[in-house]
């Protein structure tokens, strides 16, 4: 029953996945542009009436850079966004597998897998490497799988049964219930083919 | 002593970013308040609502229903201050203070329950009550008439009061919670939901703590339950209509009965979610003018990494603290994610009490966890705050009241003064319905002022051609014609023009 729990988990991360191949790269408004951020500064500064020396505290270019990175780098970290890529049991099981980690003594390897994904949203947010897409996916999908892996196996060898199969009824349920309303929840945001 | 003057500093801080320049910033009452006026002032001089119905429980207001918490508060205020913005925002920015100060004894009386109060959680009820005093999210609706503030304020009351039952055993505390959470039901249409949950829960628990006393609290859940009947009774008749105005579900369009079984659960998980959403909470916020200033979202980016180490911190301690957090966190998007527009800063405002108590669990949580680098840390960390709040607080005081003036109304207040300056020397006033909401603020400012709306096709008819017209419109463009005699500019830096007096 467990291991039934686990397959069925584990498959809906790629049925969500299947709709993320009809893309052709993230949405640009997830891509660092030197020119938006020059414009940014330019609207901030027309709209302040204080001082010079106040808009230049405010109103520089590394405030708003940062600024910009934080915005551009939470939205690629989007709840919904990461539902549509995972669906909410895969979600969950990511979850689980950073609190496993966070719970468990650190190795190496599994220092590197949780690295992986912010470091690759990262890298696509400031450098928008002009890699195929199936490259950018499997950067972000692959390590986020095995940390979905690693969570749900963890809580299903710990958890009672009863409720094991009461929490994943609900989640696999809502899982399907998004995926079928939604079949194309990533076209939101990716730029199609 | 000393515990009591940190407290006291950190109310006055709250009373202050509430109350500093409160009837300038936000810049001009929005149509809420407005509405909320009117009636308060009708209410007050003559015991009536606007359309002469005596003491409702329910106020007809604009295509809308308003519940009468706010607005019976507002008559009071009004009974001191008169009729000015400051007695409109006055409930909510005293609201707004008290809750902080709540939040400070909730935690406190927490934290002596459940024995957390190691020596540096001690500080965890200042903190968490000082992060609410500073934070955009409270801050901007306590400084408006918003009347999710003062529900939220009695709703924290309800919960303090609970507690206080716990640790006093003295059930007049459990009967006062009860008002309190009752009166939250009067306020504002998402507690509703909330205020009950949380009153079932308060019942289960004193059950559980005080098995003996069931008919205590049995009778402090009928007092709940009688003084919410009334409301509730009103909500199946005339809340029906603001349910299918704001139910989300509506944009779904025709669905039949199979569809509905997956499509609505789907569309709620997915607007649930969206509260939990970085972009929505760090980042942006609702994207209404009024709820947030903009590259503001209703918490503070820094807050990121505490909230997400204090929910570790909570979790790994398995502490009745959490559930009650948790709880709160989890019941208080439900209302708001059954109504359109999703997410929506206003409607979640509850939130902004577990996520406050997070970031100050989780500031104290990394501190402890790095007490080796703090010469590096605590400087670090106050300063990033520091700039953050200083940044915020030149958004909310130089762009805000600039980039979002017609968000609060434009130049309502004046069109409507020079409306009334100008009103002896004519005999007819027309106002063109483009000029936004131009009706209610008349409606307001100048109640004795007769005129009529008319749509933009309206010419001037010829059996008046002997009279003298007022014609009031937007501005299409021309700022200098023959028959113009006054235009009314926007307070932004360009002037802007909001609307043009005509004499014709």
């Amino acid at each position: 029953m467990r291991k039934l729990i686990l397959i069925t988990a584990l498959l809906f991360p790629f049925l969500s996945l299947r709709s993320w191949l009809e893309c052709r790269d993230f949405g640009f408004i997830y891509h660092f542009s030197a020119y938006d951020l020059e414009l940014q500064i330019i609207d901030a500064i027309r709209a302040d009436s204080g001082s010079i020396l106040e808009a230049r505290f405010f109103h520089n270019k590394v405030t708003f850079f940062l600024l910009d990175l934080y915005k551009r780098y939470t939205e690629l970290m989007d709840i919904n966004l990461l539902v549509s890529m995972f669906s909410l049991v895969g979600l969950f099981g990511v979850i689980l597998g950073a609190w496993y980690f966070l719970r468990s003594k650190k190795s190496l390897k599994n220092l590197v897998l949780f690295a992986i994904f912010p470091l690759s949203v990262l890298i696509e947010v400031l450098l928008n490497p002009k890699v195929p897409f199936i490259f950018t996916l499997l950067s972000f999908a692959g390590p986020l799988l095995l940390i979905s892996f690693y969570g749900h196996s963890q809580f299903i060898k710990k958890i009672d049964l009863k409720l094991l199969s009461i929490t994943y009824f609900v989640f696999l349920l809502l899982s399907l219930m998004l995926l079928i309303s939604y079949p194309q929840a990533a076209y939101t945001y990716c730029s199609i083919q | 002593m000393k515990e009591k003057i940190l407290i006291l500093l950190v109310v006055a801080v709250a009373f202050f970013l509430r109350f500093y320049m409160v009837e300038k910033v936000p810049p001009g009452l929005y149509q809420d308040e407005v509405s909320i006026g009117t009636n308060a002032y009708s209410i007050l001089t003559t015991g009536k609502d606007e359309y002469g119905e005596p003491m409702p429980l329910y106020f007809k207001a604009l295509s809308d229903y308003k519940l009468p918490g706010y607005i019976y508060t507002t008559s009071a205020s009004m009974a001191i201050f008169g009729k000015t913005e400051l007695a409109i925002r006055l409930p909510s920015v005293l609201a707004g203070t008290i809750t902080v100060l709540l939040l400070y004894l909730t935690l406190r009386r927490l934290l002596e329950r459940e024995k957390l109060n190691s020596q540096y959680l001690k500080i965890a009820p200042f903190l968490a009550s000082f992060l609410l005093a500073i934070s955009p999210w409270h801050i901007q609706f306590s400084r408006a008439g918003f009347e999710a503030n003062l529900a939220l304020f009695f709703y924290m009351a309800g919960l303090t009061l609970f507690l206080y039952l716990l640790n006093n055993k003295k059930f007049t505390f459990l009967i006062f919670s009860s008002i309190s959470l009752a009166l939250s039901v009067y306020s504002y249409h998402s507690f509703k939901l909330i205020a009950p949950l949380t009153f079932i829960a308060i019942i289960y628990l004193t059950l559980r703590k005080f098995p003996k006393e069931k008919y205590k609290t049995i009778a402090s859940l009928f007092v709940f339950a009688i003084l919410i009947f009334p409301q509730v009774a009103l909500s199946t008749s005339v809340g029906t209509e603001r349910l299918s105005q704001t139910s989300a579900f509506s944009e779904l369009g025709e669905l039949d009965s199979v569809q509905k079984i997956y499509k609505y659960p789907a569309l709620f998980v997915k607007n649930y979610l969206s509260y939990f959403s970085f972009d929505f909470l760090f980042d942006r916020g609702d994207g209404i003018g009024r709820h947030q200033v903009g590259n503001f979202g209703p918490l503070f980016k820094w807050q990121l990494p505490f909230i997400l180490a204090g929910i570790y911190f909570l979790l790994s301690r398995k502490n009745k603290i959490l559930f009650l957090i948790l709880g709160i966190l989890a019941i208080a998007p439900i209302p708001a994610a059954i109504a359109a527009p999703s997410p929506h800063t206003l409607r979640s405002l509850t939130m902004v009490i577990p996520f406050v108590i997070l970031a100050s669990f989780g500031l104290l949580f990394v501190y402890q966890k790095l007490v080796p680098y703090k010469k590096l840390l605590v400087p670090l960390v106050i300063a990033v705050v520091f700039y953050e709040f200083l940044f915020y607080s030149h958004y909310y005081y130089v762009h805000y009241p600039q980039v979002n003036l017609l968000d609060w109304g434009g130049a309502q207040k004046e069109l409507s003064a020079k409306a009334g300056e100008l009103s002896n020397n004519f005999d007819e006033i027309i106002v063109d319905k483009n000029v936004e909401l131009a009706g209610v603020y008349l409606k307001y400012y100048q109640p004795n002022l007769r005129y009529e709306l008319v749509d933009v096709t309206w010419k001037k008819p010829d059996s008046w051609k002997n009279k003298k017209v007022l014609y009031i419109r937007p501005y299409y463009g021309q700022e200098k014609a023959e028959g113009i005699i006054h235009n009314v500019r926007l307070s932004n830096k360009a002037g802007d023009i909001f609307a043009q007096f005509w004499s014709i």
